[in-house]
C-alpha cells in the first residue's frame, strides 16, 4: 500500500513554557512506496521519530494529512484507526517494548491477542518461523525479564511482522544489536520490502544506507533527499 | 518457590487436617464432663472426629510426600470420603447435647463441618488437578 | 477465545503476588460487608421476634426481684433464675381496672437434669388464660396440654413425642416453639400442675434455694394485656400505686434496653466496616494507579499493536474486575462460612436476640456485598483506566532513550 504524507507537520507546546510552540516536523511531503525500503537518517532530536509516529498513525499531525492508498487515516475515529493499525501497520518502537506478563511467543502474537479474531495457536507456526529467522527460536516460552536487549528488540521486530502488515515502521531497529544481528535484521526488513511491503526505517547508523531503496535526511524537522549509497 | 507451588495441595491439606485433629481437642472441643464426672454424648463425637482427624493427617502427609504423582492423587482422593465422615459425625452420626445453644452445637459442630468440607474440597481439587496434569493413562 | 488467552488475565496472573494481595484485600472488604449486614439484620430479626413474642403490655414481678441484677433477662429472654410472690397478688392485680387479659407464670430453673450439664429455665403457665406462649407453638402433638406434658423451646434437640426428665420427674414433649434467638429457645413450658410438681420434687431433693415456698400459692410473674380504652401508662401507674410489694414494668421499656444494645452493636459494626473500607479503597486506588503507571510503556506498545484508547481502559477495567470479583466471591464465601454455621456462638457472645434472617435475605446481603465490593474496585480502577486511555503514545515511546 502506498503511503503519502501531504504537508504533514507537527508543532508541540513546550509544557514548561505554556505558549511556547516549537515545530518538531515542518510540513512534509513524502511517499513511501510498497516494495521499497525507505530510510530516514538524522541526528537525535531532528524530528525523525515524530515523523515516523505521524506516518504510522500514532500521532495526529498539526497540519496536513496522511493517506494510505486513498484513505486519510486521521479522518478515522480512534477505534477504526486502531483497527487499521492492527491489521495494516507494524511498528517497531524505540527501546524495550515487551509486555512483561507475556512470554516471547505471547509478545510476538500480541496483535492477534488484542484483536481476538484468530485462534492464537493457529498463528504459532508463523511466529515460530519468524523466531527462526531472527535467531530467537530457543526462547519461545521465556519471559521478557530474562532476555537481553538485543533479544527483546528481535521480539519487537517479530511482533511488528506477525500480521504480515502492508507497512512496517522501524524506529532505530538495530541500535541494541551487534554487527551480525544488525545485518540479519536489516536483511529481513529488506526482504520484507522486496515482497511488497512498504518499509520505513528511521536510524542514525550510516551502514543502513546499503539496504535502502530510497533515503532521506532530516535536520531540525526538515526533510531532504539523500542519494542512496549504492 | 516452584517446589512449594507443586506441593501446595499437600501443604494445605496437612494444615487443615492438623487443625481439625488438634482443634477438636482444644479450641473447639465438645462440652466438658458433667458435675458428677460423666461425659455427655457430644464427647464421643469429639473422640470420633479426633480419630478420623489422625487418619486424615496421615493421608495428608502422604499427599505431601507423593506430591504430583498419581499416588499423591490417590491419597488425595482417599481424604474425600474420610473428611465427609468427619463432617457427618457431629451432624447426624453421633448425637450431640440436647440444648442446641450448648458449646458442642454452637462451636464444635460448625467448626468440624467447615474444616471437613474444606478438606474434602481441597483434596478433590488437588486430585483433579494432578489427574489433569498427568493424564489418566500414564504415570509421570 | 479462551479466558486464559486474554491479555488482562495474563497481566493479573503474571503479577501474582500483587494480584494476590489485592484479592485478599477485596475479600476482606466483601467479608466485612456480608458479615456486618448479616449480623445487623440477624439482630433486627431477633428483636422483632422478641417484640412479637412478648405479647404482653405490662409485666408484674415481686418488688424483691428487681434487686436481682438480671431479672429483666429472666422475664424477657428466658435467662435462668427465679423469684416468687404470693398468689394473692395475682388476684389483687386482676381486680384492677383496664386489664383485658392476665396470665400468671411460675419459674423454676432445672439443675443439671438428665439431659444436660447446663440448667435450663422451666416456666409454668396457665393454658386457660395464656396469651403469650400458645401462639408460638410450631409443632404440637395436638390436644390440650395435660399434666406432665411440656412445650419445649426451639433450641432443645428433642422431638414431639420424646420424654425429658427434671428432678426425677419424667415429662412428655407435647409441642415445640418457634425460634426466638434468645435463651427462651432453651426454656421448657409446662402447665401449673406440672411445674408445682417439679418445684415440689426440687425442694424434696434440696435443690431449690426457696426452700419454704408453697408452689400452690405462688406466682413469679404476671403478664397483662391492657384493655381497649385504657392507656398502658394509666394501668401501669395504677398498678404501681395500688398493688404494693410488686413492681410493674412496661414491656416496651424493657425491650428498649435490648434495642439500645442493638443500636450500639450496629454502630460498632458500622464503624469497623467503614474503617476496613476506607483503608481498602485507598490501597486499591493506589495499587491500580501504581500498577498502571508502572506499565505506561507497555500500554504505549499496545497502542502501536493496534489497541484503541477504549481497549486500553478496557484492559485496566478487566484486570480490576478479575481481581475484585475473585476477591469478593471468596470473601463472601468466607463470611458466610463464619456467620451461618457459627450463629449460635455469636448469639452467645453478644447476649442479644440473634435470629438469622431468611435465606432470601441472606442472599440479598451476599449480593449486596458482591455488588459494592466489585463496584468499589471498579471505581478505584476507573481513574487509572481513564488516565491510560489519554496516553500520549508518541511521547512515551520516545521517553526512554
Amino acid at each position: 500500500m502506498k503511503i503519502t504524507a501531504q504537508g504533514a507537520g507537527k508543532d508541540f507546546i513546550r509544557q514548561s513554557a505554556g505558549t511556547n510552540r516549537f515545530t518538531a516536523v515542518q510540513p512534509t511531503d513524502i511517499e513511501i512506496e510498497p516494495g521499497k525500503l525507505t530510510l530516514l537518517m538524522g541526528r537525535s532530536g531532528s524530528g525523525k521519530s515524530t515523523l515516523l509516529n505521524i506516518l504510522s498513525g500514532l500521532l495526529p499531525p498539526t497540519t496536513g494529512k496522511v493517506l494510505y492508498g486513498n484513505d486519510d487515516i486521521y479522518a478515522f475515529d480512534d477505534v477504526k484507526l486502531s483497527d487499521f493499525r492492527n491489521i495494516h501497520i507494524g511498528v517497531i518502537p524505540q527501546g524495550q517494548t515487551a509486555i512483561q506478563s507475556l512470554d516471547v511467543i505471547g509478545n510476538i502474537c500480541l496483535p492477534y491477542m488484542l484483536k481476538r479474531d484468530t485462534e492464537l495457536k493457529s498463528v504459532y507456526p508463523y511466529a515460530r518461523e519468524l523466531m527462526e529467522r531472527l535467531g530467537i527460536s530457543h526462547l519461545e516460552s521465556v519471559m521478557p525479564a530474562e532476555l537481553s536487549g538485543g533479544e527483546l528488540r528481535r521480539v519487537a521486530i517479530a511482533r511488528a511482522m506477525i500480521r504480515k502488515p502492508d507497512a512496517i515502521f522501524a524506529d532505530e531497529p538495530t541500535c541494541d544489536l551487534d554487527d551480525e544481528n544488525t545485518a540479519l535484521v536489516l536483511g529481513l526488513l529488506k526482504e520484507t520490502a522486496a515482497n511488497g511491503t512498504s518499509v520505513f526505517v528511521v536510524t542514525h547508523e550510516k551502514d543502513a544506507l546499503t539496504y535502502a531503496d530510497v533515503s532521506y535526511r532530516m535536520d531540525s524537522g526538515k526533510i531532504s533527499s539523500e542519494k542512496p549509497n549504492r | 518457590m516452584k517446589k512449594i507451588r507443586e506441593r501446595i495441595g499437600g501443604i494445605v491439606l496437612t494444615i487443615l487436617s492438623l487443625a481439625l485433629t488438634v482443634g477438636v481437642k482444644t479450641v473447639f472441643s465438645a462440652c466438658g464432663p458433667k458435675d458428677d464426672g460423666s461425659w455427655m454424648n457430644c464427647h464421643w463425637a469429639e473422640q470420633a472426629v479426633f480419630g478420623i482427624g489422625i487418619a486424615l493427617t496421615v493421608i495428608s502427609v502422604l499427599v505431601l510426600i507423593f506430591g504430583k504423582s498419581r499416588t499423591g492423587a490417590g491419597a488425595s482422593l482417599a481424604a474425600v470420603p474420610a473428611a465427609a465422615i468427619a463432617a457427618f459425625t457431629p451432624a447426624g452420626l453421633i448425637n450431640l447435647c440436647m440444648m442446641t445453644n450448648m458449646h458442642c452445637h454452637s462451636v464444635t459442630r460448625p467448626a468440624v463441618i467447615v474444616l471437613s468440607v474444606l478438606i474434602a474440597v481441597t483434596a478433590a481439587v488437588n486430585a483433579a488437578v494432578i489427574f489433569r496434569k498427568t493424564g489418566r493413562g500414564q504415570d509421570k | 477465545m479462551k479466558l486464559t488467552e486474554s491479555l488482562s488475565f495474563r497481566n493479573v496472573t503474571g503479577h501474582g503476588a500483587r494480584s494476590l494481595i489485592l484479592v485478599i484485600l477485596t475479600a476482606l472488604m466483601a467479608a466485612s460487608v456480608v458479615c456486618g449486614t448479616l449480623v445487623v439484620s440477624s439482630l433486627r430479626t431477633g428483636l422483632e421476634a422478641l417484640e412479637a413474642r412478648l405479647g404482653a403490655d405490662i409485666m408484674v414481678v415481686p418488688a424483691s426481684a428487681v434487686s436481682k441484677h438480671n431479672f429483666e433477662n429472666i422475664v424477657l429472654q428466658g435467662s435462668k433464675g427465679y423469684f416468687y410472690m404470693d398468689r394473692s397478688y395475682y388476684d389483687k392485680v386482676a381486680a384492677r381496672e383496664g386489664i383485658e387479659k392476665i396470665s400468671p407464670q411460675l419459674f423454676l430453673a432445672s439443675a443439671s437434669s438428665g439431659c444436660c450439664s447446663v440448667p435450663l429455665q422451666i416456666i409454668g403457665y396457665d393454658p386457660e388464660t395464656d396469651f403469650t406462649v400458645s401462639p408460638w407453638i410450631k409443632k404440637s402433638a395436638g390436644g390440650e396440654l395435660k399434666d406432665l406434658d411440656v412445650v419445649v423451646g426451639n433450641d432443645l434437640s428433642v422431638f414431639v413425642g420424646n420424654t425429658i426428665t427434671f428432678y426425677g420427674v419424667t415429662c412428655n414433649v407435647a409441642a415445640k416453639l418457634d425460634k426466638t434467638g434468645t435463651d427462651l429457645d432453651t426454656a421448657v413450658y409446662t402447665n401449673m400442675n406440672t411445674i408445682r410438681e417439679l418445684i415440689r420434687s426440687s425442694v424434696e431433693l434440696g435443690m431449690n434455694e426457696f426452700g419454704k415456698i408453697d408452689p400452690d400459692n405462688s406466682v413469679s410473674c404476671i403478664l397483662i394485656k391492657v384493655a381497649d380504652g385504657y392507656s398502658v401508662d394509666e394501668v401501669l401507674n395504677d398498678l404501681n400505686l395500688h398493688v404494693r410489694r410488686t413492681k410493674s414494668f412496661k414491656t416496651k421499656d424493657m425491650i428498649s434496653g435490648v434495642s439500645d444494645s442493638l443500636i450500639g452493636v450496629s454502630d460498632l459494626i458500622g464503624v469497623l466496616i467503614a474503617a476496613v473500607w476506607v483503608l481498602g479503597l485507598v490501597i486499591l486506588f493506589l495499587a491500580f494507579y501504581m500498577s498502571v503507571n508502572g506499565r505506561k510503556k507497555e500500554f504505549a506498545v499496545l497502542r502501536t499493536a493496534g489497541a484503541s484508547r477504549k481497549k486500553l481502559s478496557g484492559i485496566v477495567m478487566t484486570e480490576a474486575l478479575m481481581i475484585t470479583l475473585t476477591g469478593a466471591v471468596s470473601g463472601i464465601m468466607i463470611g458466610l462460612l463464619i456467620i451461618l454455621p457459627f450463629n449460635g456462638l455469636i448469639e452467645e457472645s453478644l447476649g442479644l436476640p440473634f435470629l438469622l434472617p431468611s435465606l432470601p435475605t441472606a442472599f440479598i446481603c451476599a449480593a449486596f456485598a458482591l455488588a459494592v465490593s466489585v463496584g468499589a474496585g471498579m471505581i478505584s480502577a476507573a481513574f487509572s483506566a481513564y488516565r491510560i486511555s489519554r496516553i500520549d503514545t508518541g511521547l512515551i515511546l520516545r521517553g526512554d532513550n
